[in-house]
């Protein structure tokens, strides 16, 4: 029984006063592991240097892994806001202690790209690494993944055959990581493939092989508005959203691409518009798609002329349909829902 | 005694001797929420005295009060609980000295109470994080065995974290 394993203790806790506890709570491996899963990644990289021992449990890739399956997962950390009119980012931090933690973010700008006049930004986060790109046409761009918290990047190698005239919404460059599945991420680029119109070819390059490989077969996607380029990774898959055709997710282990429920217009306005909206607020119905604290979120514009509202809706785990998490009354807030709504959850904490 | 009873389970007692000889008499349901009584109780049944010689009375006592608090209070099946467990949580560990604190994490480890040693260790966690390396070495005696220059690298490479 259990009792055996830790006997070496005996001769230490047997006595009235043992000295130096804290030392053998340093030598028992399971203990000194328990507590430095619960300290912050920049505590953890400091301690390396404690000693060679503290260092090879710290660098264990299995810790890792353990640590980041912690069921309740790292809430965002901030915000990064890119203005147009300026080359900096901004940062709104969002740290639950915001003494403790900086104010200011990690980077200001971006400066991988050799040409620096060559701007570079921001084309997904997930999951603590960033997928950067410089802002070039898209046959053209460089890609980056970009780790903020370690300050290190690592550029992409050119898709083949190179890419031509990659319009918006049939080319796509995004990236898949879950730490606590793999200490690897996986870019996927998704492209029109030949003329059709609905036919893609998936490319997927791995970190770990370090090069580009195409999935077997074309796949078909049936939109002609799908954000290739919008990609949220969520529950091992990447999702793709449509306003007016097929949204989709593709699981990037199994190499599977499958159609994703969306919630159903309201009633009657398959034949007719609502009084006060036309064909351009139908595209602007979704406010906002994105994944926070493991879970996926869709905000809905809902028009009801008595109580102009949106609903953030929730993703079942299982992919079966969405559910209503909040309604937001925004009836004070204005009439004007064109702002950019992006729904971070933190304890059932919603910002705008 | 089955007439003056409402419940229809009859507590039984544990009798619980620590490695200095002290014993504590506690409810079965109580000592079951340490993993290694739960063991014993369920693998070797009738024993009713469990010597456990790697702990001492102290430290045995303070695992044993969190446990019938934590007993007690998901009895009451309120679901204000958790709130409560929290907050006592919090009370048992606040005014810990250190000595106390590892003490009491190497008996809950030892006597395989979980939720314990999660309560412990994130105490201990708290502790440290905002601690320099040097202070960690102190706190834990610990000798640094890099080579010189070893841990100027390691610091060089990392400097962010050390800002």
């Amino acid at each position: 029984m259990g009792f055996t394993k830790t006997s070496r203790k005996a001769t230490v806790s047997g006595r009235a006063t043992p000295p130096h506890s804290a030392e053998i709570i340093a030598s028992n491996d399971d203990l000194l592991s328990e507590i430095l899963f619960r300290l912050p990644i920049k505590a953890l990289v400091k301690f390396k240097s404690v000693s060679k021992h503290w260092r090879s449990l710290i660098s264990d890739p299995k810790f890792a892994l353990r640590r980041n399956t912690n069921p309740n997962p790292n809430p965002a950390s901030g915000l990064f806001v890119k203005r147009s009119s300026r080359p900096e980012f901004d940062f709104v931090n969002l740290g639950r202690n915001p003494k403790s933690i900086s104010s200011r973010g990690p980077f200001r700008s971006l400066n991988f790209a050799d040409d620096l006049s060559v701007g570079v930004g921001i084309v997904q986060s997930c999951n603590g690494l960033m997928l950067c790109s410089t802002n070039q046409a898209p046959e053209s761009r460089e890609y980056f993944v970009y780790n903020p918290t370690v300050n290190r990047y690592a550029t992409l190698p050119p898709f083949s055959p190179t890419a031509k005239n990659l319009s918006r919404s049939r080319f796509g460059v995004n990236l898949a990581f879950d730490p606590s599945r793999s200490p690897h991420y996986n870019v996927v680029c998704v492209r029109r493939a030949g003329t059709r119109f609905d036919q893609f070819r998936i490319e997927i390059y791995s970190s770990e092989t370090r090069r580009w490989r195409p999935c077997a077969g074309l796949f078909t996607v049936n939109s002609l508005d799908c954000r290739f380029d919008g990609g949220v990774f969520w529950n091992g898959s990447l999702h793709w959203m449509s306003t007016f055709g097929d949204s989709v997710y593709f699981d990037v282990e199994e190499e599977k691409l499958s159609t994703m429920p969306m919630p159903p217009l309201p009633d009657g306005w398959d034949d007719e518009l609502p009084g006060g909206w036309d064909e351009r607020d139908v595209e602007k119905k979704y406010l906002y798609f994105g994944e926070s604290m493991g879970r996926l979120h869709l905000i809905v514009r809902v028009f009801e002329p008595q109580m102009p509202h949106f609903d953030v809706l929730e993703m079942e785990m299982d992919h079966s349909g969405w559910f209503v998490k909040f309604r937001v009354d925004v009836s004070g807030f204005s009439n004007n829902l064109d702002s950019e709504f992006s729904v971070l959850c933190d304890q059932n904490r919603t910002l705008n | 005694m089955s007439s003056s009873s409402t419940t229809t389970t009859t507590t039984r007692l544990l009798m619980l001797k620590a490695s200095d000889g002290v014993t504590f008499e506690v409810e079965e349901a109580v000592a079951t929420k340490l993993g290694a009584i739960n063991n014993m109780v369920e693998e070797e049944g009738s024993e009713d005295l469990i010597c456990l010689p790697n702990v001492n009375g102290k430290f045995l006592g303070m695992v044993l009060e969190w446990c019938k608090k934590h007993a007690n209070n998901n009895t009451n099946s309120d679901k204000g609980n958790d709130e409560v467990n929290k907050w006592w949580d919090k009370e048992f560990v606040m005014d810990l000295d250190q000595n106390t604190l590892y003490h009491l994490l190497m008996a809950a480890d030892y006597l395989s109470g979980t939720e314990l040693v999660d309560l412990l260790t994130e105490k201990v966690a708290s502790m440290i994080r905002g601690k320099k390396v040097e202070e960690i070495r102190e706190t834990f005696k610990i000798k640094s065995d890099f080579l010189p220059g070893q841990e100027e690298e390691i610091r060089k490479k990392n400097s962010w974290a050390f800002e």
